[in-house]
């Protein structure tokens, strides 16, 4: 049935479909025209051994003037167990009594029920701008503020579906004809999450995980490789092939039981950097909508909040609300052969 | 009341044009797009302007051409500005303006229309027929470096200097 919900959100905006065309899994500092609503659903897949985890998140976005864009993001998944657990200190998620049990000789992953996450709130300003013909660069502040209060089990904070808290940052990119470069960095400050277990356990068990302060450096790159030349109408696709280079330092995290600070011994919790490549292939429909697959692979250490590869899938349009429709297709009928109606 | 605001419109484009005098096209090129989306965007933002009757759009060369409605007043800085709200800016700005009768142009000649006034620089004086096109010379009708070039040219010099528009042949 989601599956089913899914699809047909996929189809009503690969139908209705408007976007800058622009990077999959990171922000353009280019901003949402002022006045124009976008929407976005997006979806992030790994296989955990037996359990394929999954987030889906939806997007509203909003051009409140040309230069300051505003987004709301809300996300659900399957990537958390309602309680922290109970070995936090230890567990780890490849061995016996993390996250993962053997069955028939065969490791499984735990199920974990689907949890409404939160919300994510984001603005974006652009500060600076330099056009030309065929080409621009520009500078964007950003800042976000996440609600999600869910059983993150590691150090890495991640504001879309692990960790309340907020972030703040600097977006530079670059358009040049077919090519586009774009470098971010963002700090990101995420809350505690705690929990009273009461079940079972007397006096109650309070448990604050502090999760670790995050330094996150995105490089991504993108060039239009279809079509060569724009032929005059808006209907004709584009093809925009990616990669994308999603990088984060972190702190290690602080595991405090009713008031005594636990001996951290998994590196889940303790602090870490990696980068992961994203290659990625985007689907321009209408000129107003966009489909875009990517898949993560760590090029240097690796994350522990998720398994490789990553799936990432999104749809995107914006509405414009404009009762005037743009130019139907002028791309002519090929002509009719000399004999024709001989 | 719709009424009387058209009446007053007619009136005032009586009292300040030749009659039958417009704007009915402007080609305008614009910086900073990339890609068919960012293109459609500008289009779109253009659209939303009253005075607008249709847009087209040249996607490989980044200019579009934008006519207007038959007796419509017209505003020029409106449509930069509908650039700028699409998140881009304007490379050149040409406007057809026609009227039935030939008119002597002069360096520093101003023109009104509609509430506005055209300030004519750089120019060759002589009898213009009844079609010309004006390129806007402003900060919001071309690129920072080809604006510098112009600046220090610009004096407006004509009785309504509020809303003076300079113009060029």
């Amino acid at each position: 049935m989601k599956c089913k919900a899914l699809l047909f959100l996929a189809l009503l905006f690969s139908i209705a479909s408007s976007a800058q065309e622009l990077y999959p899994l990171t922000e353009p500092a280019s901003t949402v025209p002022q006045g124009v609503l976008g929407g976005r659903i997006m979806s992030q897949l790994y296989q955990e051994y037996s359990q394929t985890r999954q987030m889906y998140a939806t997007r509203i976005m909003y051009g409140l003037t040309s230069k300051l864009t505003i987004e709301v993001t809300a996300s659900t998944s399957n990537h958390h167990d309602t309680l922290l657990p109970p070995n936090l200190t230890k567990h780890t998620h490849n061995a016996q009594g993390g996250n993962v049990y053997t069955a028939d000789n065969l490791p499984r992953g735990i199920y974990y029920p689907f949890i409404f996450a939160g919300y994510n709130f984001y603005a974006k300003y652009r500060v600076y701008s330099n056009d030309a013909e065929k080409s621009h660069f520009r500078i964007a502040l950003f800042a976000d503020y996440s609600t999600i209060d869910v059983a993150h089990d590691e150090a890495e904070p991640e504001l879309l579906d692990d960790n309340g808290g907020y972030e703040g940052g600097i977006i530079v990119t670059k358009l040049i004809d077919r090519w586009a470069f774009s470098f971010t960095t963002d700090y990101i400050v995420p809350h505690d999450f705690t929990q009273t277990q009461t079940k079972y356990i007397w006096p109650p068990q309070v448990t604050t995980l502090q999760y670790g302060r995050a330094l996150e450096y995105d490089f991504s790159i993108g060039y239009r490789f279809f079509p060569n030349v724009y032929m005059n109408d808006y209907t004709q696709n584009n093809f925009n092939v990616y990669v994308e280079f999603l990088g984060k330092s972190y702190n290690g995290a602080e595991v405090n039981v009713n008031g005594v600070v636990g001996n951290i011994q998994t590196p889940l919790l303790e602090k870490g950097y990696y980068v992961e490549m994203y290659p990625g292939i985007q689907w321009i429909i209408n000129s107003n909508a966009r489909a875009e697959l990517s898949v993560g692979y760590p090029i240097l250490g690796e994350s522990y909040i998720h398994f490789y590869p990553v799936y990432d899938l999104a749809v995107q349009r914006y509405f414009y609300f404009s009762k005037s429709k743009p130019n139907p297709p002028v791309r002519k009928p090929p002509p009719l052969p000399a004999n024709y109606g001989e | 009341m719709k009424r009387l605001i058209f009446l007053l419109i007619t009136v005032a484009l009586f009292l300040t044009a030749n009659s039958n005098a417009q704007f009915v096209s402007v080609e305008i090129g614009v910086n900073g797009l990339t890609c068919s989306a960012c293109t459609r965007s500008v289009e779109m933002s253009i659209r939303k302007l009253d005075f607008v009757a249709d847009v087209q759009m040249d996607l490989e060369n980044t200019q579009g051409t934008i006519t207007f409605k038959p007796g419509s007043t017209v505003d020029i800085e409106k449509i930069a500005k509908a650039v700028v709200s699409a998140g881009f800016s304007v490379r050149f700005l040409n406007a057809v303006y026609k009227t039935d009768s030939t008119f002597q142009v002069s360096e520093n000649y101003c023109m009104s229309y509609s509430g506005a006034t055209y300030q004519f620089v750089k120019v060759t004086a002589g009898k213009m027929p009844g079609n010309i096109t004006m390129k806007f010379i402003g900060k919001e009708f071309l690129p920072a470096d080809e604006y510098k070039k112009w600046k220090d040219s610009l004096k407006a010099q004509c009785k309504d200097s509020k809303s003076t528009y300079f113009v060029t042949l």
